[in-house]
C-alpha cells in the first residue's frame, strides 16, 4: 500500500504540525446558571451523565451553581462547547458559552 | 409516604400510580406537546440582522412572542395553570446560548430547536405510551424524567417561582395554590426518578488532586 506521504514534501509535514501546536484554538467555557425551578438531584445526575463527572465533582458543581449563582461546567474548542451547551439545554438546564 | 417510583426485583422500574396521579399527568402531557408540537419551524429568529445596532437582549424575546400566538389557546381543563403561553415559557425551554450576542444565539437556536424539539416530542411519546404502565425500561424512565423536568420548567416560569417564593408558607387563598400543588407533586415525582437513576450512573473515580479541577478552572475568573 503506498504511503500517503510519499507525495508530499516531509518539511511541509512538519512545518503544518508545528505551526498546529503553536496557535491553540481559542478556548471557550461553558456555564450553567442557577435557577428556581431544577432539582439540585437533577443538577448533579445531569453532571454526572453527560460528563462523566464523579457523583463528589458534580455535587460540588451542582453546589457552585446553586450557591454562587453559576460554575463554569466544561470547556474546550467553540465546537465542543456548542455540543456541550446543545445537550444542557436538551435537559433544561440553563447553559450558556464564551470565549475564556 | 412510599416510593412511586422504585427498582424492582426483575430489574425494571415500578411506577406506583394512583389512577388520579395518572390523569393529573395526562393533562399536563397535552399541555407540553401544545408548546413542542405546535410549531414545525422555529420562532423567526432568523430574521434578527446580524449588525444592526439596535439590537438588545430583547429581541430574541420579541421574536419568540411573535410565534407565541399560534399556540397561545394552550391549556389545560383538569389543572389550573395560567392559559397562555407567554415568552418567558419559550426562553426557558431554549434559552440563549451567548446572551452578549443576541443574533449568534438565534442562529445557534435554529440550529438546534429541530432537535430539542424532536427529542421532546419523542419523550413525551413515550411517556403517552406508559402512561398507565405498572413498570417500565431505564429508558423510558429517562424519557419521565425528561418529560417531567420540562414540565416543571413550563409550570415554574409559568408560576414565576422563585427560591424566595417557595420559602414561604403555602397560602391556600393564593390563585395559584391549585398548580403550586400540581408543581410541587412533580417534583416530588421527579426526584424520585432521578434517585432510581441516578443509583445505576457507572461509579466514576475522583481524579488526581492536581487535575481534579480541570473542568471547573474557570471558575468566575
Amino acid at each position: 500500500m503506498a504511503s500517503p506521504y510519499l507525495a508530499v514534501d516531509p518539511s511541509t509535514v512538519l512545518e503544518d504540525v508545528v505551526e498546529s501546536r503553536l496557535v491553540p484554538a481559542p478556548r471557550w467555557i461553558v456555564i450553567v446558571w442557577n435557577d428556581p425551578v431544577n432539582l439540585m438531584t437533577y443538577v448533579t445526575y445531569v453532571f454526572r451523565k453527560l460528563f462523566c463527572y464523579s457523583e463528589a465533582h458534580a455535587q460540588e458543581l451542582m453546589l457552585k451553581v446553586h450557591n454562587d449563582g453559576r460554575a463554569v461546567v466544561s470547556g474546550g474548542t467553540q465546537e465542543r462547547c456548542e455540543y456541550d451547551v446543545q445537550r444542557l439545554h436538551a435537559h433544561g438546564l440553563w447553559a450558556t458559552m464564551q470565549p475564556e | 409516604m412510599r416510593d412511586s417510583v422504585v427498582r424492582l426485583p426483575d430489574g425494571t422500574i415500578g411506577l406506583r400510580l394512583v389512577e388520579r396521579e395518572r390523569s393529573i399527568l395526562r393533562a399536563l402531557l397535552g399541555d407540553l406537546r401544545e408548546i413542542v408540537g405546535a410549531e414545525a419551524d422555529p420562532p423567526g429568529l432568523t430574521e434578527l440582522e446580524e449588525t444592526g445596532d439596535d439590537e438588545d437582549a430583547n429581541a430574541a424575546g420579541e421574536a419568540t412572542a411573535a410565534a407565541d400566538e399560534d399556540v397561545a389557546d394552550a391549556e389545560s381543563d383538569d389543572v389550573e395553570l395560567v392559559d397562555v403561553l407567554t415568552d418567558p415559557v419559550l426562553i426557558r425551554l431554549y434559552p440563549d446560548a451567548r446572551p452578549d450576542d443576541p443574533a449568534w444565539s438565534a442562529r445557534f437556536r435554529d440550529m438546534i430547536r429541530g432537535d430539542l424539539d424532536d427529542a421532546r416530542r419523542e419523550n413525551l411519546a413515550v411517556v403517552e405510551d406508559t402512561l398507565d404502565a405498572r413498570s417500565i425500561d431505564d429508558d423510558q424512565a429517562e424519557a419521565w424524567l425528561h418529560v417531567l423536568n420540562d414540565l416543571r420548567l413550563v409550570m415554574g416560569t409559568r408560576l414565576d417561582i422563585t427560591e424566595e417564593r417557595e420559602a414561604e408558607p403555602f397560602d391556600a387563598e393564593d390563585p395559584d395554590a391549585a398548580a403550586m400543588i400540581v408543581y410541587a407533586y412533580t417534583g416530588w415525582l421527579e426526584g424520585q426518578f432521578v434517585d432510581v437513576l441516578a443509583a445505576v450512573l457507572p461509579e466514576i473515580p475522583e481524579p488526581a488532586d492536581d487535575q481534579a479541577e480541570d473542568a471547573s478552572a474557570g471558575d468566575d475568573s
